[in-house]
């Protein structure tokens, strides 16, 4: 039977996955806070930069976290070139780059297809079985670092939205475009590096779920349709919001097991009501409920 | 000339047209399957264009219609010995009822919300479906009788939908409903201020759309003999309704039309060509990015521009922008100058 | 607004009476035009043989094994010279097509091949979904089918005269380890009665599965006692919360049914916990490549239920991997052997039927015993409902990735399993 062990290792599995999910929702948050789209080709994103970490891993044995980071440059400038090639000539329109987005997801996945083909990949480590010891409970080393790192990346975007002039420039086209331009910012060239260093944090993600998952080209898209509901959870503009959204679910998912008669296939279930649900109820995110409205800083 | 441009006129001319091909070949039954099929997606189309072309509220949930009919058919036939046809205005019934029970809470949100909303929508309803044993047979799908009408009755029967679709849609363009849905998708509030109950036609669009899509699922089911809830509530479903008409034209009349012939048949070319198969997804994602790209009128669109057909409906423009979702007050595109 | 209430209404009546009226014949299956029948003396040089398979999307590595495995049991035969119909040499020409892993397409294209192709006979497609797509087709059309790639019972309920399966369904499975767990507690390697937490992903696979252990536990109490029963989705993105209560559970063997992806993220969940369990299965996955390659020494000991494996020590399964290995460069797996096999055994139908008529290819699949099989056991036979009579292979990842034999006892290279699962 369920003794206190049991429901504590829940409870410190439900925050090491929440952890998970806002380091993939991160970037999804950033984009659609600048540009109020969702970029459907967040999934692509963390595909591609899954099979890239494979690639330098196999090619250099380069350590898949250290590949996650070495990575980064690269889905910077790729997502800056595909929102000067693409997203902007549509991004007034969100529908327009919903589907444009779509469609360059579905030409990652063939492109994908044609270069590593279809197999499960994954990456072994010599940590990939580690575990610590915390009162008797074993937790897995390849699920705190994803956490860890997701709260580093929290500091990080915080700091760099609150001290710098593109995040500054960042959280004033989110609030209100019109009087940033007013105010003499270059929404193009703000929305431009946003979408790059949305695809970045979005690619770190990707190489993070090495860790973890094993992927293929399809891989993705149930990680895609949760960070949906944790953006929205979050109250889809703030960060803060976003870890409190994962914190969320993640815990709600891991919890649903003490339902008595629950079946566990019902788990995705809990993420698409909630996302109904909040939308519908509490438009505003979870966040609203404590905070006062303020966007992206927060 | 001015019959051609009637709709009705036009729409049932096309419609006896195609309803000759299984007189004249019915041994073809390649075409008549395949016709068939094309008959459904259209229909999906057609009634996905009300709510996401006509009102501009761009759904991503459809599936949970389509799943809904399919399986009212599936069940009413296989375990209530009810005569499929007979099953067929039930299956689209139960949709309309779905339609209203998702609607009147989703309709409240804005465009941009209501299309995430969806999202969640239909997949919930797939995660429902593949757990409900006792009544969808769960992850095994229900098989169905094989004993089904022949090649052409169906061919026949789906075109039938399809007409009275399409003839559905061009009566609503015309009429105060369809004014009433372009005026809430061109600016909601001012529709409300010159007294149209935005939230009353929303809803209606939305279950005139789910009737026929609901009686087209049944057809559907019938047709395969079998429903699962991955194919009768996937995800490919919705995303494909959207895809047709964004494709075709969107917010036109003859748009879905001819997004639902690309989108099927010759998708199917595509996949029978050994040559193509590897990249068929490529292509078909190219031929996406193309048209939002470069043709947001959809292949209508560019049709028009050749002069073959006359400009309309609703396009993709930054400058249309306020068709579909609020107006962003400033279009990205013009702070490089 | 009254007159469009109206309108939806009207709209009803038309729908139901154009459909009503349309329905001359329900029930008659539509006539056949392949099937008009050839006299058997006139047998043409080459037959078409036609396969719809999942060549991209979800499914595609798999479909892609399966091309491969027809595709050498047919050059084999045409390299011979072809294959003996009545006496005559007949070339065969295999028409593969992609349904990209979507059932309408599956559908729609078995039915293209069908009448433009003009098909002697079909393969099937992979994937118990799609095969249940297709599955209309062989008897609508009266052109035989044999498939290998859909296992779940439920196929073979519906009725069909004109498909085959060579695939030993899922139901065998779970009862072949329930089988296989009684030898080893009345061995007294095993605790009696043994405990069992089960889970298993909810698709008619896992169901099969989970159906077949739940009926062998409540036919046996006094050995085997379920104490969870629990279902998963497919492709979930995490396991803690479900392996929390298998340990709640604290049962003796971890049974779970699960497809490759989740199987390599739940195992790997399960030791990072430090679960341990006397047996642990994952029904069919255990000695896969991709497995071993993620899950490293956790994957040891693992108990799977296999169709073939390239362990087995039979000449004909040892010339097969030899051949597979020379032709693709890479070690076969249960896939290509069972699309092999398959293959294999349509084309001695149709030799044995000495005719290219489907209802005679039919009835001489339906007697057909084929005994130089490669799948364990030796031969392939076919109950009425066309639901194959063959068996399965019980392997044991050990160290060192090697993977032995361990069920049925009269397999040859039989060791026996090292149980229960030495503690680490």
């Amino acid at each position: 039977m369920y003794d206190l062990s049991n429901i504590a290792t829940l409870a410190i599995y439900s925050i090491l996955t929440g952890g998970l999910y806002a380091a993939m929702s991160y970037g999804l948050a950033l984009v659609y806070g600048v540009m109020k789209i969702i970029n459907l080709a967040h999934a692509a994103t963390m595909m591609l930069a899954a099979f890239t970490v494979l690639t330098f891993n196999r090619w250099i044995g380069l350590d898949p976290i250290l590949g996650s980071i070495v990575v980064l440059p690269i889905f910077f400038f790729a997502g800056m070139g595909l929102y000067r090639v693409a997203v902007r000539r549509v991004a007034a329109v969100p529908v327009a780059s919903l589907l444009l987005l779509f469609g360059v997801w579905l030409v990652a996945q063939n492109l994908a297809y044609i270069i590593w083909g279809s197999e499960d990949q994954s990456i072994l480590t010599s940590y990939t079985f580690a575990t610590i010891d915390v009162v008797g409970i074993k937790i897995a080393v390849i699920r705190i670092i994803p956490f860890g790192l997701s709260i580093v990346m929290l500091a990080i975007l915080r700091w760099f939205l609150a001290n710098t002039d593109l995040g500054r420039a960042i959280r004033a086209v989110s609030q209100d475009r019109v009087a940033a331009r007013l105010a003499g910012i270059n929404a193009d060239r703000t929305a431009t590096l946003a979408f790059g260093i949305g695809t970045m944090l979005s690619a770190f993600a990707g190489g993070l779920l090495t860790l973890i998952f094993s992927f293929t080209p399809n891989f993705g898209g149930v990680f895609q349709l949760k960070s949906f509901a944790i953006i929205v959870l979050g109250g889809l503009e703030s960060f803060a919001g976003v870890a409190l959204g994962a914190l969320v679910l993640s815990t709600i998912e891991q919890f649903s097991i003490l339902i008595p008669g629950w079946r566990a296939s019902l788990v995705n279930l809990l993420a698409f009501g909630l996302l109904v649900l909040t939308l519908v109820v509490l438009p505003g995110g979870i966040a609203s409920l404590f905070a006062r409205r303020r966007k992206v800083a927060e | 000339m001015s019959l051609v441009r009637n709709p009705y006129v036009a729409g049932l001319a096309v419609a006896v047209l195609a309803a000759l091909y299984p007189v004249v070949r019915p041994d073809d039954l390649t075409v008549l399957g395949l016709g068939f099929l094309t008959f459904v997606f259209i229909t999906q189309a057609l009634s996905w264009g009300l709510v996401g072309g006509y009102a501009g509220q761009i759904s991503f949930g459809f599936a949970a219609f389509f799943g809904t009919g399919a399986y009212t058919t599936a069940i009413l036939w296989s375990k209530n010995g009810w005569d499929p046809v007979a099953t067929l205005p039930v299956a689209g019934v139960a949709a309309m009822i779905v339609a209203i029970l998702v609607g009147l809470p989703v309709f409240r949100l804005s465009a941009q919300y209501f299309s995430i909303a969806t999202i969640g929508v239909g997949e919930a309803a797939r995660v429902i479906a593949i757990n409900l044993d006792n009544i969808t047979g769960g992850a095994s799908g229900l098989n169905l009788p094989f004993n089904v009408p022949d090649k052409s009755w169906f061919y026949w029967a789906g075109l039938t939908l399809a007409t009275i679709t399409f003839l559905v849609s061009a009566w609503i363009r015309r009429h105060r409903f369809g004014l009433a849905l372009f005026a809430l998708r061109m600016d909601q509030s001012a529709a409300e201020s010159v007294g149209v109950p935005t939230a009353i036609f929303k809803n209606l669009a939305h279950c005139v759309a789910a009737f026929f899509v609901g009686t087209a699922a049944g057809l559907y089911a019938m047709y395969l003999s079998y429903t699962h809830p991955d194919q009768v509530f996937g995800f490919d479903i919705s995303i494909g309704m959207v895809l047709m008409n964004v494709i075709g034209g969107i917010g036109t009349l003859w748009g879905p039309v001819l997004g639902a012939i690309v989108y099927f048949p010759v998708r199917q070319i595509v996949l029978s060509d050994p040559n193509l198969v590897a990249v068929n997804v490529l292509i078909f994602g190219a031929l996406l990015i193309f048209i939002i790209l470069f043709e947001p009128g959809g292949l209508l669109g560019l049709l028009s521009r050749f002069g073959v057909v006359a400009r309309g409906g609703l396009r993709l423009r930054p400058q249309d922008a306020g068709a579909i979702v609020e107006l962003e007050p400033a279009a990205s595109a013009d702070d490089e100058a | 607004m009254v007159r469009i209430k109206g309108l939806g209404i009207a709209l009803a009546a038309i729908i139901v009476s154009a459909a009503c009226g349309g329905t001359t014949a329900p029930g008659a299956p539509t006539a056949s035009t392949a099937a008009s029948a050839a006299p058997a003396a006139n047998i043409p040089d080459t037959i078409t043989i036609g396969a719809v398979l999942p060549l991209t999307g979800s499914f595609n590595a798999s479909g892609g094994y399966f091309k491969q495995g027809y595709e050498l049991a047919t050059k084999e035969v045409n390299d011979a010279g072809g294959l003996d119909i009545a006496g005559k040499k007949v070339k065969i020409d295999l028409q593969i097509l992609d349904d990209a892993s979507d059932g309408t397409k599956s559908r729609s294209l078995v039915e293209q091949l069908v009448t433009q192709k003009k098909p002697t006979a079909l393969l099937g497609g992979y994937d118990t979904g799609l095969v249940q797509a297709q599955q209309a087709v062989p008897d609508q059309y009266k052109i035989p089918m044999v498939e290998g790639g859909g296992a779940a019972s439920a196929i073979f309920t519906r009725g069909n005269k004109y498909l085959f399966g060579t695939l030993a369904t899922i139901d065998f499975l779970g009862k072949n380890t329930m089988d296989f767990l009684k030898n080893w507690i009345d061995a007294g390697k095993l605790p009696k009665p043994l405990k069992i937490a089960l889970t298993w992903e909810n698709t008619d696979h896992g169901k099969d599965y989970q159906a077949a252990v739940q009926a062998a536990a409540k036919a046996d109490p006094s050995r085997f006692q379920v104490v969870l029963d629990q279902s998963f989705e497919l492709n979930a993105t995490d396991f803690t919360s479900l392996l929390t209560q298998v340990k709640a559970a604290n049962a003796d063997a971890f049974l779970s049914d699960a497809h490759l992806p989740d199987y390599i993220t739940m195992h790997k969940q399960y030791a990072q916990m430090g679960l341990s369990h006397k047996f642990v299965s994952y029904g069919a996955r255990g000695p896969d490549q991709k497995g071993l390659d993620a899950l490293g020494d956790s994957a040891n000991y693992l108990v799977a239920g296999l169709w073939w494996t390239p362990a087995q020590t039979d000449k004909g399964s040892v010339d097969f991997t030899a051949k597979w290995k020379a032709t693709y460069n890479a070690t076969p797996d249960w896939f290509q052997a069972l699309s092999y096999e398959t293959a294999r055994v349509l084309f001695a139908g149709i030799s044995k039927a000495a005719s290219v008529d489907g209802t005679k290819i039919r009835d001489a699949l339906a007697g057909l015993t084929y005994t130089n099989s490669i799948l364990p056991g030796g031969t392939i036979k076919f109950d009425a409902t066309g639901k194959p009579q063959t068996q399965y292979v019980m392997v044991q990842n050990l160290p060192q990735r090697k993977v032995a034999i361990v069920w049925p006892k009269e397999m040859p290279g039989y060791t026996d399993a090292v149980l229960p699962i030495p503690g680490k």
